[in-house]
């Protein structure tokens, strides 16, 4: 059927009456006679639509058909409405065709074969009396097996169409619910979740591709598949929606095979995504799992001493690494602190390394020495090791009595010890064994002597392999090169520098390992709790008599006056504190107060027995009592046994 | 990473270039094992070309070495750069090793 390019297109409504009406009044038959043999409530709407497409046929104008346009838009318009009421007749036909196979029912099955029959020879009769246009549509098959099932939306504005694809779907085992305008269906899509949109392209108000460009638009609805569903000649939209985001297309009438492989190809693919998304979900979970437990076990502060500061701080990576840090008190006079990384990545590496932290605070606050502590640790990660995990362990003691730090270190890299002045070197170790990887290994142990003011930095591997955008590595050549620089700083500002100074180099690059450093720096020494020592009552007159025996034991030992007097005034004032809460309930009954004199400064201890804990003593600690930390250099809290102790250190000169 | 992996006898030649990062190391695992399943009775890695190693990339050198010791198996090593050389020096796997400056004198040792 082609026309001479030149030639102008007739109106045929002449020919569609010729071509069409008696294909049409076949249809009619026919319907009537399903009708007749099933009986059901489909096969009458059926026959209405034949009778529809035979008025439409006999005298499209007659039956509402508008006229006015441009003849393609005409013709277009025709054929589509010839088409409609075929989506009803087919569609129905096909289910009553699949109920009476099910059901046996041979006389009805072979009725609704003639339907569907007929319904193929008026689509070609409409071809055949209107200018052709579109591409033939599918061949049917035999039907697949069943897809994947979801919750459907059909918008369309008529209601034949909406009552087929509602009885199609449903019986596919969709929940299906249906519009029938577009702003119905936008309503629709933003109030409850779907898995599929069937969205007609033509419909009153807002058009389906007003439609979808408004769920693509959306960030939530963005993923919500739509298929747009259009007559056969619509090509041009068809091809702008796909555009758009629509997943793909059907046209009318409905081929059943193609609708269910469209549906389901929908279904499947939105099935899978989420499943990806899910998994992603996992994953993220099962990181921040780890992160969460790596960070759980840093200590949240270091513990506060008259002789010694320190801080630790981790950045960890997205993809969580084993770094961990630790510090603590063994005793009085000792801080153990330890920086370890565990092999691997991710929660394996979390929970190992949360393993390894538990070990070494049992094993070390034993007091074990650091290298028959990390002998000890490297035997209980040996045994039973078949993954081959591995950690690599600094570990060392500040003895603030001693003025010396004791190491062993198990494959760990060489921390930097910084001078006060300045200088810099490696804390060298003899290169013993990482944690885990043989049983029985032996760990050596070196001793620095530190003086006030010296810090030891403890790092991983994620600071010197940090890399700058050329892949070039920070290295720890270029770490002691800098690290001079911070000998004045505190612990948390030195590692501040320290971190900065990484960032600068990866100029945003993002690291891949964990990024963790520890700083420990030694006050200076502090004498031991030899020489004075009193206990007294609670009481402000027994306060009096201890600051009179304090006093003349200062004299005795000829300590400048200057600083003997500022402080036996920091010692009265705490003790009066305690004094003064003595009466109410968890007061302090006895106090006892040492003092250790040294060539450094002097240290005094004042031990009550009061509740736990005591306010202000821990204020004092904590340089909140202003006027005690004018009078001494440095002061520390600590619960002991029991009891409130409270250390006041005051230099010499 | 590159990788490769020749049989000569009873020995398994390892030739690993460029970084064996954290994200090629199971890979890394995977074909030393392979090589051991099929009856590698001792291995020999090339790491002339091998610029950067991960904790991973020991650990599976680690479990060759482990499935190999009871039947008197090692993992030989030979070409290693600086910071590779560092990396192993530092860890103290240069004691669970058997480290050779060339692939001469490492297939001298194997005899």
């Amino acid at each position: 059927m082609t026309r001479p390019a030149d030639a102008p297109l007739a109106l045929p409504f002449a020919r569609v009456g010729e071509i069409v009406g008696p294909a049409a009044a076949r249809l009619v038959t026919l319907t009537d006679d399903l009708a007749a043999a099933g009986g059901v409530a489909e096969t009458e709407c059926m026959a209405v639509a034949a009778r529809q497409l035979q008025a439409m046929a006999a005298d499209p104008a007659a039956a509402g058909f508008d006229a006015e346009g441009s003849p393609e838009s005409v013709c277009s318009r025709l054929r589509h409405d010839l088409r409609s009421p075929l989506v009803a007749v087919k569609g129905f036909g096909e289910l009553v065709l699949e109920i009476a196979e099910e059901e046996g029912d041979g006389a009805t099955g072979a009725a609704a074969h003639h339907v569907l029959d007929a319904v193929s020879e008026v689509l070609v009769a409409i071809e055949r009396a209107l200018p052709p246009q579109a591409p033939a549509a599918a061949r049917e098959g035999e039907a697949p097996p069943a897809g994947p099932v979801g919750r459907i939306l059909v918008a369309d504005d008529s209601a034949q169409n909406r009552d087929v694809l509602v009885q199609y779907l449903t019986r596919e085992g969709h929940q299906v619910t249906a519009v029938a305008d577009g702003l119905a269906a936008y309503d629709a899509v933003t109030a409850q979740p779907f898995d599929l949109v069937l969205l007609d392209m033509i419909m009153p108000g807002m058009n389906g591709d007003e439609v979808l460009k408004a769920i693509k638009s959306s960030p939530d609805l963005r993923a919500l598949p739509v298929i747009m569903v259009s007559a056969l000649d619509e090509s041009d939209n068809i091809a702008r929606c796909i555009e758009i985001g629509a997943e793909d297309y059907l046209s009318k009438p409905f081929n059943r095979v193609l609708l269910r492989a469209r549906i389901g190809a929908c279904l499947e693919k939105k099935r899978l995504r989420q499943v990806e998304l899910d998994y992603l979900a996992a994953v993220e979970k099962e990181l921040n799992v780890a992160r969460d437990v790596q960070m759980s076990i840093l200590p949240r502060q270091f513990p506060p001493h008259v002789a010694a500061a320190g801080a630790g701080v981790m950045v960890p990576a997205r993809e969580v690494g084993g770094d961990f840090y630790d510090f603590f008190r063994l005793d009085d006079d000792r801080i153990g602190i330890a920086v370890g990384d565990v092999s691997g990545k991710g929660v394996p590496a979390a929970v190992y390394m949360a393993m390894v932290r538990t070990l070494l605070r049992a094993t070390a606050l034993f007091g074990l020495s650091p290298s028959r502590c990390l002998e000890r640790l490297n035997e209980q990660l040996s045994a039973d090791n078949e993954r081959g995990m591995f950690v690599s362990l600094f570990y060392g003691i500040l003895d603030v009595v001693a003025g010396t730090f004791t190491y062993a270190n198990a494959g760990h890299l060489w921390p930097l010890l910084i001078r006060a002045d300045g200088a810099t070197d490696w804390v060298r170790g003899a290169d013993d064994l990482l944690l885990g990887v043989i049983w029985g290994g032996t760990y050596s142990e070196a001793e620095l002597a530190l003086a006030s003011g010296d810090t030891v930095l403890v790092y991983t591997d994620g600071v010197v392999e940090a890399a700058a955008p050329s892949g070039e590595e920070f290295g720890r050549h270029r770490l002691a090169g800098l690290a001079g620089a911070w000998a004045g700083a505190e612990p948390a500002a030195l590692l501040e520098s320290m971190l900065a100074a990484v960032r600068g180099f990866e100029q945003g690059q993002p690291h891949s390992d964990d990024l963790t450093g520890v700083a420990i720096r030694f006050l200076g020494r502090v004498p031991g709790r030899s020489g004075f020592e009193m206990e007294i009552a609670a009481d402000l007159v027994e306060v009096a008599r201890l600051v009179a025996a304090l006093d003349a034991y200062l004299h005795r030992h000829e300590v400048p006056v200057a600083a003997g007097y500022a402080l036996t005034m920091a010692v009265e004032d705490c003790v009066a504190a305690i004094v003064r809460r003595a009466g109410g309930r968890g007061g302090a009954r006895t106090i006892a107060v040492h003092l250790g004199l040294g060539a450094e400064g002097m240290l005094a201890e004042i031990v009550d027995d009061g509740a736990s804990p005591e306010p202000e003593a821990k204020d004092a600690a904590d340089g909140r009592l202003q006027f005690v930390m004018t009078l001494v250099a440095r002061a520390d809290y600590d619960r002991v046994e029991g009891r409130n102790r409270l250390r006041l250190f005051k230099p010499l000169g | 990473m590159e990788l490769q992996i020749d049989r000569q006898g009873r020995i398994a030649v390892v030739t690993v270039a460029g970084r064996l990062s954290s994200a090629v190391a199971d890979a890394f695992d995977e074909s030393l094992q392979r090589a051991l399943d099929d009856g590698a009775a001792e291995v020999l890695v090339d790491m002339s070309h091998l610029t950067f190693i991960a904790s991973t990339g020991l650990r599976a050198l680690i479990l060759a070495a482990k499935r190999l010791n009871p039947e008197g198996g090692r993992v030989h090593l030979f070409g290693m750069d600086e910071p590779v050389r560092d990396v192993f020096q530092v860890s103290g796997l240069m004691r669970v090793f058997p480290v050779y400056a060339t692939r001469a004198e490492a297939e001298a040792a194997l005899g």
